[in-house]
């Protein structure tokens, strides 16, 4: 174990799940999060809790997780932020969130300022997923300091991918997000279209799990699926914004994109129709609902393939 | 809607003088009216001046001395930056006056702009055109008007010597609702135009006649009738009417209210990535039918 000190900001259900995994493999870590109490639980198990992100400048390796581009210059630019110390900042700025573009290269040049290297490094995954040590990252920025911080982003469990400098890493988790969209998508259809010939959803994702088809996805997506639970674990409006940036990068590029084109307006239709803040296989109903055919809650034992 | 015949010459001023704009203010010369134009590129009104058009310094100045003011510029910024601020169209116009945006742009920021004017006590139509050089230059171009009944009543005899077809849409915004929809119509139909005649070709039908058949069946259209023949060897023109870059925005204004207000537009998204990729294989310069060589290709014919 190389042993850096570590520091992490944001620390909402899915930092904290990420957070846990780094104190079971014995990591010396201090946290920040805005709501203090949230942390309580990680301060118990090892963590130090500190009050404000400048606290977190003496870490060697920081990562940030928060929930959008205004909160990750906050926590790393702002008065009280990461880069406020004088003199003082981590070597490796790792981002594990969802930011533009625009942000990441703000941040990334006050960071180069101070001496610290920032790495994009977007993940795969909820925090059931992190908890079964299953969480895949897609990391990009400067190779040397990517080196350092591999041995911790292994600690996730499901791998890690470098995949160039930059922003690279954020355009493949776009890229990543048309795919779950298009397989969502495809999913409704066929088990729409497997339930009109009367097959049940809970017998067809069986199948589908155990074929070449399967993965990860369609196991923990197989409980909404079935059962019609769309507790959000990401919502439409969400799953709408990473269509259009994905959509946009297309365009700029020149590259045709009409699966996901025509996918992003099953998504748009969703948000019509008054889903948009529940989970995206809410697209299964819309699905449903066009074929004439009303869907119910299965009473099958099925399982999300992650407990 | 009866048509109310003026023959008074009106005093119109004219912002924004590219290909349209020029075709227009040709027609209201033609007409008998007196035009002062103003173009942020001077050069471009340069033969229209031989041909009796005034220039004025700003859009004020084309303002302060019309009763009638138009604008055609290409998008939301170009129209803010010519209607609003010291030197704009509401810096000039009278009360009495009335300004009408032809430009094709968001209707929730066409109707923004226009609630400036109104603060002001002062009367914005959007006046969208749905037409081409081409068929302006034939009086058979159709304009669409938003905003103020009783306004657009007072103008009305002016829109017709643009062209034949004049209609009242509904409030402010709404006739540039309607142009973003027609335009959606525009770019899926030469789409699927496209789409046929690879299919015909591929099938064995000579290009020519497949175009020519198209064209005398009951899916032709004015658009499709100039267009259409463009996709024939060797009439690409060097020049088009609209390239694939200014045709996308169309379209992707539609994708913007569509996704606004919850309404799916699978066919206006897909026919804009099959333009995205036009892009890709570098002929996004060309007349946006230049579709027709992604079919061509993806079918193997080329």
């Amino acid at each position: 174990m190389s042993g850096m000190t570590l520091g992490w900001i944001g620390a909402g259900r899915m930092g904290a799940a990420m957070c846990l995994r780094l104190l079971d493999a014995g990591v010396d870590l201090s946290v920040y999060n805005r709501t203090r109490e949230k942390v309580a639980h990680l301060g118990a198990l090892g963590a130090t809790v500190v009050d404000t992100p400048a606290k977190l400048a003496d870490r060697e390796l920081v990562f940030t997780m928060v929930s959008d581009p205004t909160a990750f210059l906050e926590v790393t630019t702002g008065p009280e932020g990461l880069f406020s110390v004088p003199g003082l900042a981590p070597q490796i700025l790792i981002d594990a969130s969802t930011v533009s573009a625009d942000a990441s290269k703000e941040v990334r040049m006050a960071a180069a300022e101070r001496g610290c290297q920032l790495l994009a490094a977007p993940v795969s995954g909820n925090p059931k997923v992190v908890k079964s040590g299953r969480l895949t990252v897609v990391a990009s920025g400067p190779i040397q300091a990517f080196e350092k911080a591999r041995p911790y982003l292994e600690m996730f469990g499901g791998g890690v991918s470098y995949v160039g400098e930059g922003d690279a890493a954020r355009l493949v988790k776009i890229c990543h997000n048309l795919l779950l969209g298009i397989v969502s998508q495809t999913l409704a259809e066929t088990a729409t279209l497997a339930e009109r010939a009367g097959v049940s959803r809970a017998d067809y994702m069986e199948f589908i799990n155990m074929s070449v088809m399967g993965s990860t996805f369609t196991h923990y997506k197989t409980p909404a699926i079935v059962k019609l639970d769309f507790t959000p674990s990401f919502t439409g409006h969400l799953l709408r914004k990473d269509f259009e940036l994905g959509l946009e990068a297309g365009r700029q590029h020149g590259v045709p994109l009409p699966t996901a084109a025509l996918v992003h307006q099953m998504i748009v239709a969703m948000i019509g129709r008054g889903y948009g803040d529940e989970d995206f296989m809410r697209l299964l109903t819309m699905e449903a609902e066009s074929a004439g055919l009303e869907l119910r809650p299965e009473d099958a034992e099925v399982s999300d393939g992650l407990s | 809607m009866s048509r109310i015949v003026r023959r008074v010459a009106a005093e119109i001023g004219f912002i924004g003088l590219g290909d349209m704009g020029q075709g227009v203010v040709r027609r209201l010369l033609d007409a008998g009216h007196q035009v002062t134009g103003w173009n942020r590129t001077a050069a471009k009104g340069a033969d229209l001046m031989t041909h009796g058009m005034a220039w004025a310094d700003t859009p004020r100045g084309a303002a302060a001395v019309s009763e009638i003011v138009f604008s055609i510029v290409t998008d939301a910024a170009a129209v803010r930056a010519v209607a609003l601020g010291d030197d704009g169209v509401i810096a000039g116009l009278s009360s009495d006056s009335v300004y009408l945006d032809m430009s094709t742009i968001d209707p929730e920021v066409s109707r923004g702009i226009a609630s400036e004017f109104a603060a002001a006590g002062l009367i914005m139509l959007d006046a969208p055109m749905s037409g081409s050089p081409i068929t302006l230059a034939q009086g058979t171009a159709s304009t669409m008007v938003g905003g103020d009944r009783a306004a657009f009543e007072r103008v009305e005899s002016v829109l017709y010597d643009i062209g034949s077809k004049v209609s009242y849409i509904g409030d402010s915004g709404q006739a540039v609702m309607m142009k973003i929809a027609v335009n959606l119509t525009l770019i899926v139909e030469m789409v699927a135009f496209c789409e046929s005649v690879a299919l015909a070709e591929k099938a064995g039908v000579a290009r020519s006649v497949a175009v020519d058949a198209m064209l005398k069946s009951v899916v032709a259209s004015p658009v499709m009738g100039y267009r259409g023949p463009f996709i024939l060897e060797g009439n690409m023109p060097d020049k088009p009417l609209a390239d694939v870059t200014l045709q996308q925005k169309d379209i992707l204004l539609a994708l913007e209210v569509a996704r606004r207000q919850g309404t799916p537009a699978p066919l206006a998204a897909v026919s804009n990535e099959l333009l995205n990729a036009c892009r890709g294989r570098g002929i996004d310069h060309r007349d946006f039918v230049t579709v027709f060589d992604v079919y061509h290709m993806l079918s193997g014919m080329s």
